[in-house]
């Protein structure tokens, strides 16, 4: 039981810095003079300041692109092209009058 | 006198004339770097891709090359590890000046087969695969970007030493070029770097080059790349339509503005001499692909085995399909593998009218299931016109609008808070056992339901109906909600196993077929000519032969050559990722003890990667939560790690065992017949208390390190994940990409909040006075 009280404060004790950090972390991630008492998130202020409500609703659309899985597709693309590119590298090693360069990928 | 005279006149024409002949071979000289005619060249890649995902933690493909100026041929061998991530096995490519020709044999039900996409290819369409799998097939747009980018001698013009500026021309024979203009720093007729432009003088590469030091003519060693961040259009299908008090109006969506290759890519390619015949050539043997920013290795490749061939295109073409292409005795093998280790059950014919809906209705309602209330709508946020232009009052304005705001972020909390409460007190229908004739009936339905729902005709294959697969439609919403709560009752209770999903007994047929495969691809493993893909590839096929017929004991010792052959070809970061998908497979036949032999094994050879290495794979699903608590304890022992890499090898341990402990608790876990397979085989090497015991200090020296980081536990290792945000809101704060590290800290701040909510008596009242938080110093 003595063991048990020990554990539960060092937990509690290291607990309330972890929320604070966490906490921290989302304010830093709201971007440099975007604190939470320093206005909306950027996102939604370019949407309340929609000259439009066709304008509004198309940064509401942009807003919902899952730009994580764009990452994951994208680097999955270059993998899926980097299977061109000893190709590419050889094949401007073997012709006359090609400069060396690195292919795109 | 006379003959003094003569003399010097003949010592300067001499040297007049050495002069001139060093001098017309200086200007014949080709500037350096540049290619060397060679003919059909022949050789090995093999390449290697990896994931900060996730799914899983690396690729190797393994494919074989012939290369000439005017065309090239690669054949894929093998990926490994298959059947993860992306499998490109028997993959064939073909470009040449009239088209860019595809073919892939195992994978034909998906990818068109044998077919050839017509040259100059179209434009690249703006980036359409977020979340999706990338269409190989593009490949081809990277083909034509790279020969668009590429430079040739003649765009130098006749420039000497110093730096070159110049507008390049249109290629050769007229190609399309994005390159505009090029900068080279040029000194004794070789390049030392050199910057690439588009058109709007964008930079698309900066390249520099290193050559070897001796006397003769300058021989490259390496060439680094740095490729910058790219602007990249993401494509957006369909229109947003407005509806206000009296009108409606429809907005086409305008592609998204976003990026590629974030954070940069530097890209190192090694040259050596090969000899090809009785010519040398300088040929890259080595690629590394790092991301810029923090240095990360993306992926490599090494190139060997470089032969010169004389072959024309058709030959080429018979080769590489005879190399990595589907020969008889793989099809027969993956047949052999289909009917007995991936069994898909043979349900029978329908015994409900599927178009009765009330009778599969009344089937359903036989076993209710427990339905969330759809949660709370978010309030509407309040509309809001363009700010006054005065900007004192453009600030009162915002200030009003932040408040509005504020009140109703709480009110919208509130509601989650009731709503939630509301979800707990709700009582649950009680867990039965579905009858199994009813189980059958509620397969056969769910699955005929699938096939009008996602339909995967011919055309789809081939891909001449590009439509999405799903066809939204007034007649089908019912079939999709029958679908659905077919399958919540199948999950919700408990499905019994019917006899038709045991695998059939191998047949005495099929065994002669096996063991006349097993020795052809015996002989195989055995080959060198194949290259280590070739003899992976075999070995898999003899491992995957031994599982269909339970022989446990050879299976044991593929895996040791396994291991061996990918630690001779320096793969070690697939002898932990694939080793252990070999071990997880006799997991599931209860082969308890081997899998704990081979455990050990894995574990040895597995600490011989890099934190990075061993740290993605202890983060990603594969692997059980018990095999990584193992790794961990074995590779937290290395010496030479830093504190950050020490803090983040014990957050994952704490995340592995809170998982298992979580897992050995579940009895629910109990239902999935794999889950309960590796429970069992956990349980062989521990009990649930002594892993329930590990919890506790392993949290405690996780925060000790986290502590002992100083500033950097605020920094690196602060707890933020962006993972865990909805994409509107990472898109609406513009919040920066966690890294793994702040990933880890968030999830071992989530653990340690849940563990100490279950032990601490319920938190103080908001008006009891509070101690002061330590980190707030």
């Amino acid at each position: 039981m003595k063991c048990k009280r020990t554990w539960i404060v060092p937990v509690v004790w290291l607990a309330v810095p972890a929320c604070i950090l966490l906490c921290f972390g989302a304010g830093a991630a709201s971007g440099p003079g975007q604190g939470p008492d320093q206005g909306l998130p950027p996102g939604y202020q370019r949407l309340l300041d929609a000259r439009a409500p066709g304008e509004a609703a198309i940064i509401r659309r942009h807003l919902k692109v899952d730009s994580q899985m764009v990452d994951f597709s994208q680097h999955i693309r270059e993998h899926v092209d980097f299977l061109l590119t000893p190709a590419l590298l050889v094949q401007e090693a073997i012709s006359d009058g090609v400069i060396l360069t690195y292919p795109v990928e | 006198m006379r003959t003094t005279h003569t003399r010097r006149r003949l010592w300067i024409v001499a040297c007049l004339a050495a002069l001139s002949v060093a001098a017309g071979i200086g200007r014949r000289r080709p500037i350096q770097p540049s290619g060397q005619k060679a003919g059909l060249v022949r050789f090995d890649v093999v390449s290697e891709m990896n994931h900060d995902w996730r799914g899983w933690t690396n690729l190797v493909v393994f494919a074989r090359y012939w290369v000439c100026e005017d065309y090239y041929v690669v054949s894929v061998i093998w990926t490994e590890f298959p059947k993860y991530g992306w499998d490109m096995r028997t993959q064939l490519l073909l470009s040449d000046e009239g088209g860019f020709r595809m073919e892939q044999q195992w994978f034909s039900y998906w990818f068109p087969v044998n077919t050839t996409y017509p040259k100059p290819v179209d434009e690249r369409p703006p980036f359409a695969h977020g979340g999706g799998m990338y269409d190989t097939s593009e490949m081809r747009f990277a083909e034509a970007q790279a020969l668009a980018r590429r430079v040739y001698a003649a765009d130098l013009g006749s420039a000497g030493d110093g730096l070159v500026d110049v507008n390049v021309q249109a290629g050769p024979s007229g190609v399309a070029r994005t390159l505009a203009r090029l900068k080279a720093r040029i000194a004794d007729d070789r390049i030392e770097s050199m910057e690439l432009f588009d058109d709007s003088q964008r930079l698309l590469a900066w390249m520099s080059y290193e050559y070897e030091r001796s006397d003769g003519p300058p021989r490259l060693a390496r060439l680094i790349a740095e490729l910058p961040v790219r602007p990249e259009k993401l494509a957006m299908e369909g229109h947003v339509t407005v509806t206000s008090k009296d009108t409606t109006a429809t907005y086409e969506i305008p592609d998204v503005n976003y990026v590629s290759h974030k954070g940069g890519r530097t890209c190192t390619v090694t040259y050596q001499d090969v000899t090809l015949g009785e010519t040398v050539v300088r040929l890259p043997v080595q690629v590394a692909v790092h991301r810029t920013e923090d240095r990360w290795p993306m992926r490599s490749a090494r190139l060997m085995n470089f032969q010169r061939v004389e072959l024309d295109k058709d030959g080429v073409w018979e080769a590489a399909r005879a190399f990595g292409g589907l020969d008889q005795a793989y099809s027969t093998w993956g047949k052999l593998v289909e009917r007995y280790l991936y069994h898909v059950p043979n349900l029978g014919p329908l015994e409900v009218d599927p178009n009765d809906f009330a009778l599969v209705r009344a089937l359903i309602a036989k076993y209710p299931v427990w339905e969330m209330p759809a949660p709370p709508q978010s309030p509407r946020q309040t509309g809001h016109g363009p700010l006054p232009k005065d900007p004192e009052e453009a600030a009162k304005e915002l200030d009003r609008r932040d408040q509005i705001r504020r009140q109703e972020a709480a009110q919208s909390q509130e509601q989650m808070r009731k709503w939630q409460e509301k979800v707990d007190r709700m009582p649950r229908p009680p867990k039965r056992d579905i009858e199994p004739a009813d189980a059958r009936r509620i397969r056969q339905l769910r699955d005929h339901y699938r096939t009008i729902l996602y339909p995967w005709t011919e055309e789809m294959r081939t891909g001449r109906d590009r439509r999405p697969r799903t066809q939204p439609g007034s007649e089908l919403d019912e079939i999709k909600e029958l679908q659905s709560k077919l399958d919540k009752v199948l999950r919700y209770h408990r499905a019994p196993v019917l006899p038709e999903d045991h695998p059939p007994e191998v047949s005495d047929a099929d065994r002669v077929q096996i063991a006349e495969l097993k020795r052809h691809y015996e002989k195989l493993v055995g080959e060198l000519d194949r290259g280590p893909g070739g003899r992976l590839k075999a070995l898999h096929a003899l491992a995957r032969m031994d599982l269909i017929v339970k022989d446990y004991d050879a299976f044991e010792q593929r895996v040791h050559r396994y291991w061996q052959m990918l630690e001779e070809a320096g793969l070690h970061q697939m002898v932990m990722a694939g080793g252990y998908r070999y071990i997880d497979r006799l997991i599931g036949p209860g082969q308890c003890e081997k899998a704990s032999a081979l455990l050990k094994h894995w574990v040895e050879k597995s600490t011989a990667n890099d934190s990075d290495g061993v740290y993605r794979f202890c983060r990603s699903i594969q692997g059980s939560p018990w095999a990584k608590v193992q790794l961990l304890d074995r590779f937290l022992t290395k010496p030479g790690l830093s504190p950050l890499e020490q803090y983040e090898g014990l957050a994952l341990r704490v995340i592995s065992l809170d998982n298992l402990d979580k897992a050995l608790a579940d009895r629910e876990a109990l239902q999935d017949e794999s889950m309960a397979a590796q429970i069992r085989w956990v349980l062989t090497n521990t009990t649930r208390a002594r892993v329930a015991a590990m919890v506790e200090p392993a949290v405690r020296r996780a925060l000790a390190a986290w502590e002992a980081l100083g500033p950097a536990r605020m920094n690196e290792a602060r707890p933020y994940s962006s993972a865990s945000m909805s994409a509107e809101q990472r898109n609406a704060l513009e919040a920066p990409d966690a890294t793994r590290l702040q990933e880890v800290s968030a999830q071992l701040d989530q653990i340690v909040r849940e563990r100490s909510a279950q032990q601490t008596p319920p938190a103080p009242r908001p008006d009891a006075p509070r101690r002061r938080s330590p980190t707030r110093r």
